[in-house]
């Protein structure tokens, strides 16, 4: 249980925040206090000012992959929770979901996407943004992130307090473990609709829009790895982090409704949704982890309970 | 049905093997051993002599056996405990690079990424039918071996 929940008291004062340690020598120490830091620094820097023939959508997508696995790694060096070590059939079942994201979503997203309709819409009424395209290559960058994370918060707060979203939202939080593949894992209509953004609206460098990818992924990486870092206090005051997000997914349903942005926590500190605050238990209906044909299922519950089709899990009820 | 030619298909989501008992091991004191294996939500058992059954409903990640849905144990003559455990989860594994590669056949924009996931899915079917029995066995002979107050 929070503390939240335990003690109706909201999360912690971050500035007085003790949060267990890395355990291990002095290198290890400056490893994982430094880490996350050092990546995102990295980041910044190279999409700033790496060549253009290195500035490409194949670096992005190499960058993305060796991050993730050197994450994996991590996983095992400094562990968070052993009762979130990661196992075969949860890896398998997690890459099960980034082959659907990478594959079928991708595809979806492309064609009936936000994108699309937002080309449609500044095709129908002649709109021209190109001058979005001059502005400085680091605020391009950056609102490139903000505007996505921003329409990402309230698409997720509506998951967590309108009854039809949660229900294809729900499938994530049945998840009983943390781990650094676990972002993916959800139906895919969620994995759709998280997707939206507005940023297509600006005609921003595409050299951008790869930056703001490779520097979000610097940030939210960590939010499902089951990885102990000494994350230091100004990192969880602007961005999302496995604390808060650990405390997001906890047991009981009320705790999930906080910490809704995906890379921005401040976004949350604005709105009054942040709680500082972790947790070990993750999951819904006391721990029950989903199966993959529950999880494809559960957003059309609503006709299963029309239809004699079986088996019908309870859903838990978003206000 | 246990054909030879049967097996060699079932072999796919199936697990089978045995773990030697120590001297004066009867089926009792066995299967008090490893009932914590089994003492995990969603996990119903029963139990007829020297036979235990299983199966699994939805178990947590936690569950040390949670690749396997159901299955039978049994000891035999007090020298070994035998098995024969299905696992949905290597099944469906084993069927993934098969749905991938069709992905990447009809999905514009995915003939890599599919190729790719088509792929990682091979070695993981092949890691996991390797790496699986072992781990099961190791618990149950760790299990039978763990010096403890046993009651039965």
């Amino acid at each position: 249980m929070t503390q939240a929940a335990a003690t109706g008291t909201i999360g912690h004062d971050l500035a007085t925040w003790q949060r267990p340690r890395v355990t291990g020598g002095p290198f290890k120490q400056m490893f994982f206090t430094w880490f996350q830091p050092v990546v995102l620094l990295a980041m910044i820097a190279f999409w700033t000012f790496a060549p253009d023939r290195y500035a490409t959508f194949a670096w992005a997508v190499g960058i993305g992959i060796a991050l993730r696995l050197i994450c994996l790694v991590l996983e095992w060096v400094s562990q968070r929770h052993a009762s979130w070590q990661l196992t075969w059939k949860e890896l398998t079942t997690d890459l099960f979901y980034v082959g659907i994201s990478y594959t079928l979503v991708k595809y979806a997203g492309k064609h009936i996407g936000s994108d699309a309709a937002i080309d449609a819409i500044k095709h129908s009424f002649n709109l021209h943004t190109a001058w979005a395209g001059h502005w400085p290559f680091l605020l391009q960058v950056f609102l490139t992130m903000f505007l996505f994370d921003f329409g990402q918060y309230w698409m997720h707060r509506a998951m967590h307090n309108w009854h039809p979203l949660w229900l294809t939202h729900a499938p994530h939080h049945f998840i009983t473990q943390l781990n650094v593949f676990k972002g993916a894992v959800g139906n895919p209509v969620e994995l759709f609709l998280i997707g939206l953004g507005l940023g297509g609206f600006f005609d921003f460098l595409p050299r951008a829009a790869l930056a703001a990818g490779g520097i979000s992924l610097a940030i939210d990486v960590y939010n499902h790895a089951n990885i102990r870092f000494n994350t230091p206090r100004w990192w969880l005051y602007l961005f999302n982090s496995i604390e808060h997000h650990s405390l997001h997914h906890s047991q009981d349903y009320d705790s999930t409704r906080c910490n809704y942005a995906g890379t921005f926590i401040f976004i949350d500190r604005l709105f009054g949704t942040c709680i500082d605050d972790e947790s070990e238990l993750v999951g819904q209906e006391g721990g029950r982890r989903m199966s993959i044909r529950e999880q494809m299922l559960y957003p059309f519950l609503p006709l299963r309970r029309l239809l004699p089709l079986g088996h019908d899990p309870q859903a838990v009820p978003a206000e | 049905m246990s054909s030879p030619a049967w097996r060699v298909i079932d072999w796919i989501w199936r697990v089978r093997g045995g773990v030697g008992l120590y001297p004066g091991q009867t089926a009792d004191e066995v299967f008090a051993r490893i009932d914590p294996l089994f003492d995990t939500t969603g996990t119903t058992t029963r139990r007829e002599g020297d036979t235990l059954t299983f199966r699994k409903r939805d178990p947590a990640a936690q569950d040390p056996l949670a690749i396997y849905d159901h299955g039978v144990l049994r000891v035999i003559d007090g020298r070994s405990l035998t098995y024969d455990l299905s696992s949905r989860a290597l099944g469906f594994c084993f069927v993934l690079p098969a749905l991938f590669a069709a992905i990447s056949q009809v999905i514009d924009g995915a003939q890599i990424s599919g190729k790719v996931f088509s792929g990682i899915f091979v070695a993981l079917y092949i890691g996991g039918r390797i790496l699986e029995p072992r781990l099961l066995a190791g618990r149950l002979a760790r299990r039978l071996a763990e010096p403890q107050e046993v009651t039965a």
